[in-house]
């Protein structure tokens, strides 16, 4: 740059070298001031979503599903909404579940807590809380991930055999045992196979799982990769980071095509899809998603900030 | 019981087989002395600089063979020959390496073939164990160790390569703070971008297996690049003569459709969509279905055209 | 002070040393990491026999009874054959031995590899049929009508299909390692190959952006709202 190095920074340089201890305290305070205000943004749900309500609203009230719980608290701002919505989506339809994890040691521990918080809130709303062993079986985690979704999908039974769950206040108890297991032969028998996950075991369960319907719940950064697998139809439904969790959220309030509130959609013509209006819908994506605006604002002004910088200092230069 | 062939049909098994025919055949070539060729990828010389730059230096080089979340498989593997090349170079120089596992039998595999490395250049006493090491199977917590070996030994050059998650981006930006140069290569599609964002050079996709291709030239390698090749060339010509097939029978109507492995009559002709097409069938792509239907409402109930509406 | 604010204290104090590196790196920043990684490692040792070696192993090999008494589930006394392959593995520590450990790693790729044609066609199939979408309207008309017919093609999705069709033949072409790129068709399918990557690779960007500050926004809920608000000012 053609510039006098005994004067003092200009404008242009000054705004394309903002400290970056100054930008970190910005983003600090812009991610939480909007936490303190409860705002319901106006939203608008995508296919991928509303084919996810849709679809578990379509399966059959005490059926009974597999939840492949692979997420931890590395990524709780998107996973724990993601299964937060699930849970009370299952639960307000009784269905029962098997839940298991190939992802993390930690993950069913993480699962488990978060039965536990949506049992609390569930009962709130006059809801039923879910006992473990009666209504879910948690089968723990497996190390082998890609030959434990492979004998899901050819032999269920054979994973849980010699699984024991730890229901509490009582002692262990033999997972096949479980209700949840009564009268399964195979994978057949469950109505759908849910994974919510983090990490790339959405490839392990998507090549293996052939005999059940698949629906993921991904965060964040999985949204484009995982958008091809529904558009080639291998998902039946996606739910994808918080937007994913808002969407639902909305879908819960509303439900599909049920009146003027409702979120209106082709997908599901000639059906009308309820929602429970009240009932405690909201949870992390109405919580977090006006402080995701103010962030995203911000990024948006800092990229324009330092571009209007480069462009000042390229002017100068000249 | 145990049958995972059944949904695809038998052209996806005859595709798979052709497929490994392919891979077969160019490795039964290359074993056979010929010289086949490959591209060179500029990423290549990325790597020749970087370790040049730290034996320059005098700081170690840090390599990750990435977070295979189970037990060792392929893309790790690849990762460590590309890595078996860099400990030669650094080997050679003197230069101190840094190998960060994260898991067990990663770790294993990738000391012994380190060891190895300096065996063949007959300076196995040079080899210090701890230059290949674990540091933990919990991401973030892998993340912290590596970031803070990263900050403390001040690494000159650092290589990502293999599967990479979350952690990209913290391990590149701790390494360019301490201003590593950088090659780095995800087999994720979705931490490439922050690898393009962070590094100084990037092998993107399959750039990562021609690299280690090209550095070993071991036949079961290079055979398997070409056959990679020439599947990539045939599923070029399926996609498009199934984009054309579907083209020219989307513009008619059926009056039979294909359902449960028969031909039912239509009650009125309709429209045929891609699941009636010749390649849909072929592929047999349509996965399970969930059993339970909805029960239609009457028309009086259904929500008028006018309500608006979100799609 | 209850349990489970303690907790959340423990929590919240482990969260800002390690944001504390965002300043620069320090002491209590290392102290955490350490804690942290140390915590990890024995949460994983524990979860290996409890989790991993017991219940998938050990358990399934003893088989279990009902609480009357009566066989749950019959014991694979076969399992006992996996031990010592197991064991195989630690013989990498022994000079002289250490090609033994070269046979349960030889096995574990030997049987990824086996699952992963099954794998591979169901993972592909479905894709390869997604990319074969008809590249030609068959109904007059540019958008979709709401209540158009399965099957009918309008000009706007033609469009969006050409697009995605070319996506996949340039990428496909980008990665062609075993000729020189040099003939001007290739060249161009490369290049415009390039470019679509880069243009999905911002998308990416912008979506993990979206993800790493919820998961920042997170932290700070938990810091704000569930430790202060609602853990210290009993607040709802």
């Amino acid at each position: 740059m053609a510039m006098n190095e005994s004067q003092a920074p200009s404008l242009a340089e000054k705004l394309q070298s903002l400290p970056k201890q100054v930008i970190y305290g910005i983003l600090l305070v812009t991610c939480t001031v909007p936490l303190f205000f409860s705002v319901k943004l106006p939203n608008k749900p995508i296919d991928a979503s509303i084919d996810f309500y849709g679809q578990t609203m379509k399966l059959p009230d005490n059926g009974r599903v597999i939840i492949c719980s692979d997420w931890t608290n590395s990524t709780r701002g998107e996973s724990k909404g993601e299964m937060e919505v699930l849970l009370k989506l299952l639960m307000r339809k009784h269905i029962k579940f098997v839940l298991m994890s190939i992802g993390d040691v930690q993950a069913p521990q993480v699962a488990k807590d978060t039965i536990r918080e949506v049992n609390a809130l569930e009962k709130l709303t006059g809801g039923t809380p879910y006992k473990e062993f009666e209504d879910y079986v948690n089968l723990g985690y497996f190390a082998a991930g890609e030959g434990t979704i492979l004998a899901v999908n050819n032999k269920i039974l054979s994973i849980a055999q010699g699984k024991k769950d730890f229901p509490e206040g009582a002692g262990p108890k033999d997972a096949l045992q479980s209700p949840v297991f009564q009268g399964v032969k195979s994978v057949e028998d469950f109505n759908m196979f849910y994974l919510v996950t983090a990490s790339s075991t959405n490839r392990t369960v998507l090549e293996r799982i052939t005999k059940c319907p698949l629906m993921f719940m991904v965060s964040g950064v999985m949204v484009p990769e995982n958008n091809s697998y529904y558009a080639a139809k291998q998902l039946k439904g996606l739910c994808g980071g918080v937007k994913g969790v808002y969407d639902l959220e909305t879908l819960m309030e509303n439900g599909i095509n049920n009146g003027s509130d409702s979120v209106e959609s082709d997908l599901y013509r000639g059906e009308k899809i309820p929602g429970w209006p009240g009932k405690g819908n909201t949870g992390k994506g109405t919580a977090y998603y006006l402080a995701l605006h103010f962030a995203l604002a911000l990024l948006i002004i800092a990229v324009i900030v330092g571009n209007v910088g480069m462009l000042l200092s390229k002017k100068g230069s000249k | 019981m145990g049958n995972q062939y059944q949904d695809t049909g038998w052209f996806m098994i005859a595709l798979t087989l052709l497929m490994v025919t392919f891979i077969l055949i160019n490795i039964y070539r290359a074993h056979g002395g010929k010289d086949l060729y490959i591209r060179r990828i500029a990423g290549l010389n990325a790597i020749d600089e970087a370790v040049g730059r730290a034996t320059e230096m005098g700081r170690p080089v840090l390599m990750v063979p990435g977070l295979t979340d189970t037990t060792v498989n392929a893309k790790t593997m690849q990762a460590i020959n590309i890595f078996a090349y860099v400990s030669r170079v650094a080997a050679r120089f003197g230069n101190p390496i840094l190998v960060c596992c994260y898991n067990a039998s990663t770790y294993t595999v990738a000391q012994e073939i380190i060891r190895d490395v300096y065996q063949q250049e007959g300076l196995a006493d040079q080899f210090d164990v701890d230059s290949v090491r674990f540091i933990s199977d919990r991401q973030f917590a892998f993340a912290a160790g590596v970031s803070g070996l990263i900050l403390r030994e001040k690494a000159a050059a650092t290589f990502f390569m293999g599967e990479f998650y979350a952690e990209s981006l913290i391990l590149a930006e701790t390494a360019n703070s301490v201003g590593a140069i950088q090659v780095a290569s995800s087999t994720e599609l979705t931490q490439t971008p922050f690898f393009i964002a962070a590094c100084d050079y990037v092998l993107i996709g399959d750039e990562f297996y021609a690299a280690s291709a090209f550095l070993t030239r071991q036949p079961v390698l290079v055979g398997s690049l070409i056959g990679q090749d020439w599947c990539k060339l045939a599923i070029i010509a399926l996609v498009v003569m199934g984009t054309i097939a579907n083209t020219i029978q989307q513009r008619g109507e059926i009056s039979k459709e294909f359902k449960k492995g028969q031909m039912v009559d239509l009650p009125k002709p309709r429209q045929i969509k891609q699941s009636d097409t010749f390649f849909s069938h072929l592929l047999k792509a349509d996965p399970a279905d969930v059993k339970i239907e909805r029960e239609k409402l009457p028309a009086s109930e259904l929500p008028t055209p006018s309500g608006g509406g979100s799609k | 002070m209850n349990y489970d604010l303690l907790k959340q204290l423990v929590a919240v104090t482990a969260t800002l040393g390690l944001y504390s590196v965002l300043y620069k790196e320090n002491k209590f920043y290392r102290f955490w990491e350490h804690v942290f990684l140390g915590l990890a490692s024995g949460w994983a040792l524990v979860a290996l026999w409890t989790e991993v070696l017991k219940s998938g192993w050990w358990d399934k090999m003893l088989g279990a009874s009902a609480s009357d008494g009566n066989t749950a589930s019959m014991g694979y006394w076969m399992y006992v054959v996996l031990l010592p392959i197991g064991l195989m593995g630690y013989l990498v520590f022994s000079k002289k031995h250490n090609w033994i450990s070269k046979i349960p790693i030889g096995m574990i790729l030997g049987f990824y590899s086996g699952q992963q044609f099954g794998a591979w066609m169901t993972y592909y199939g479905p894709l390869f049929t997604a990319s074969m979408k008809p590249i030609l309207p068959n109904q007059s008309g540019f958008f979709k009508p709401a209540d158009a017919a399965a099957g009918s093609v309008y000009g706007s999705e033609a469009l969006t299909n050409i697009i995605s069709l070319i996506t996949v033949l340039t990428v496909l072409t980008y990665f062609l390692f075993s000729f020189d790129v040099k003939g001007k068709l290739l060249k161009a399918s490369s290049t415009t190959g390039r470019w679509l990557l880069m243009i999905g690779f911002g998308a990416i960007f912008g979506s993990t952006v979206m993800m790493r500050f919820t998961l920042l926004i997170d932290r700070m809920y938990f810091i704000w709202i569930e430790f202060i608000k609602q853990g210290l000012f009993h607040m709802k």
